[in-house]
């Protein structure tokens, strides 16, 4: 048996050995609480899905984990492991670093040039090893070169920072957004904001100054 | 003062509830009166605050005897500061300011949607919960963290209440409609496929509204459509709170607001929460909906932390999102 490293919140994390080297295998199980109908179709179409853009973003130079083996039928990817710490508790350890922050915003840039929205950008799918950044979990991503997805996936780590992580969010977004604007460039990152407010606006009862 | 008794009056939109709480979280008395839109359309604010108008000293005296206590044994009064309908909030804050300046005890504002979930924490014993608040006015994921009940998701346009309300409307029933859709629902198990919207941990309905609708023209049984929405929009639901669970690394769910009456949901999130080793703490189905104890209740939190106002300085705010609110009695 594999040995389980993660329930993440729609697939298990096995540890496993690919033709010698240590891989993820990662399964969207059967959910109890879905029709039967509806469980298969979301976890063959995020399979698909999330297998093809990660390597549509490696083609990007997005640091992202190569893909080994693909079945979309069990709703499982073998992909290279990455062995690092996440975001989430590398914050939650009291640690901090600006510069990681403008990687992170780098990469987002990176991805968004390339028409590729994240849709997940949460800061347990970032892992840092070795002091560098890598993308994961594409599972909710799409292709896309429309400023309002683009937005979507700005606002998101944005409010998950103010939420999770309230005393460094503010510099912490700061420096992704320098990092962001180096990589898509000063206007398009000024839309992209842009359209963050709105979203924000669009919240219930939100007042957005 | 330590022990006290909490009157807390609830009038942010179809509902003028009065209730009386304990110190210790008994709720004494929870009396309430919902208005009734026409069959097929929504709330009309002007005509909800006519109907709170009319019956505010009627529940307010069933409040006090049920609850058998004399107005002088009042410690202090609570209303529903925001946010909600305008004209029907500012019913509430006038009972409540009268009382207040009678009986010379301590008026605090409460955030109605904060009400939903601390009420939900005393009544189901949640300790430090990923919420699910599903309403006509809310659905948000929320966990507490430095202070504030932080929306960790949320709806990006309509709330669930809306999807449920607005479905049922198009189809010829008043509002609230959710209990209509449900009975529907369940004589059916012949799904359609409709728009499955989850994005991070925030969600969308009006395309699945849309679709829904759609689907009604073009001649399909009404169970069925009941059933598919159902299914879809609480697939999201229950989607996104394991997504803020797992985030979070909570323990426990705790579902609260009206739509937290619906047994589909809490079957759903039961079964998400078996396969996490997760609690389901789920609030009795007379306190899901708007009532006056989540006013009550969160009032007498507040006030051991002195939340209270001057009746000259009191307000009534239509917009108060509850992540703007510093939790105090919280560690």
């Amino acid at each position: 048996m594999a040995k389980i490293i993660k329930k993440g919140a729609e697939a298990n994390l096995y540890e496993i050995k690919w033709f010698g080297r240590p891989a993820i295998s990662k399964v969207r199980c059967r959910k109890k609480y879905r029709l039967a109908k509806l469980d298969r179709k979301i976890r063959q179409q995020r399979t698909v899905k999330e297998a093809t853009i990660i390597h549509k973003a490696r083609l990007s130079r997005v640091p992202v984990p190569i893909i080994y083996h693909v079945n979309p039928d069990k709703g499982k990817i073998i992909m290279e492991m990455i062995d690092g710490i996440n975001l989430n508790d590398y914050l939650n350890g009291n640690n901090y670093n600006n510069d990681l922050f403008k990687d992170v915003g780098e990469m987002i840039g990176r991805l968004h040039s390339n028409g590729i929205i994240h849709g997940d950008l949460t800061t347990s799918n970032i892992i840092i090893k070795n002091n560098k950044i890598y993308l994961i979990d594409f599972g909710l991503s799409m292709v896309s070169n429309r400023t309002e997805d683009q937005g979507v996936d700005i606002k998101l780590i944005k409010a998950l920072l103010q939420s999770l992580h309230d005393p460094i969010a503010k510099k912490a977004f700061k420096s992704i957004l320098q990092g962001y604007k180096n990589s898509i460039g000063d206007n398009k990152a000024e839309e992209v904001l842009k359209v963050v407010k709105e979203i924000e606006r669009r919240g219930r009862y939100a007042r957005v100054e | 003062m330590n022990k006290y008794l909490a009157l807390g009056i609830e009038s942010t939109a179809h509902t003028f509830s009065v209730s009386v709480v304990s110190s210790s979280g008994k709720v004494l008395s929870n009396e309430k009166d919902i208005y009734k839109a026409p069959k097929g359309s929504g709330i009309h604010p002007r005509e909800a605050s006519r109907h709170h108008t009319r019956v505010a000293s009627k529940v307010l005296k069933q409040a006090l005897s049920n609850a058998k206590i004399k107005p002088n044994q009042l410690d202090l009064i609570s209303y529903s500061a925001g946010p909600g309908l305008g004209p029907c909030l500012r019913v509430g804050a006038t009972v409540a300011r009268t009382i207040s300046l009678m009986l010379k005890v301590p008026l605090i504002p409460v955030n109605h949607a904060i009400g939903h979930i601390e009420l939900g924490c005393i009544l189901t014993g949640a300790k430090d919960p990923v919420t699910l608040l599903v309403s006509g006015g809310h659905t948000m994921i929320l966990a507490y963290n430095e202070k504030r009940w932080r929306v960790l998701g949320e709806t990006i346009d309509l709330t669930i209440g809306q999807l449920l309300d607005q479905l049922g409307r198009f189809a010829g029933f008043s509002s609230p409609a959710g209990r209509i859709i449900e009975e529907l629902a369940s004589d059916s198990s012949k799904y359609i496929e409709l728009p499955f919207t989850v994005k991070g941990n925030d969600v969308s309905f009006s395309g699945l509204l849309t679709a829904a609708k759609k689907m009604i023209n073009e001649g399909n049984s009404l169970n069925d459509v009941c059933f598919s929405v159902q299914e879809t929009a609480f697939s999201m639901l229950t989607e996104v709170t394991e997504r803020v669970l797992a985030l979070t690394n909570k323990k426990e769910v705790l579902i609260t607001g009206g739509v937290a009456a619906n047994t589909r949901l809490k079957n759903m999130l039961n079964d998400m929460c078996v396969e996490r080793d997760s609690k389901v703490c789920v609030i009795p189905k007379e306190y899901s909906g708007d009532c006056g104890a989540q006013i009550a209740w969160t009032g007498a939190l507040t006030h051991k932390k002195n939340g209270e106002i001057d009746v000259k300085d009191s307000w009534t705010k239509q917009s108060w999102r509850l992540d703007s609110v510093d939790v105090l009695w919280r560690k």
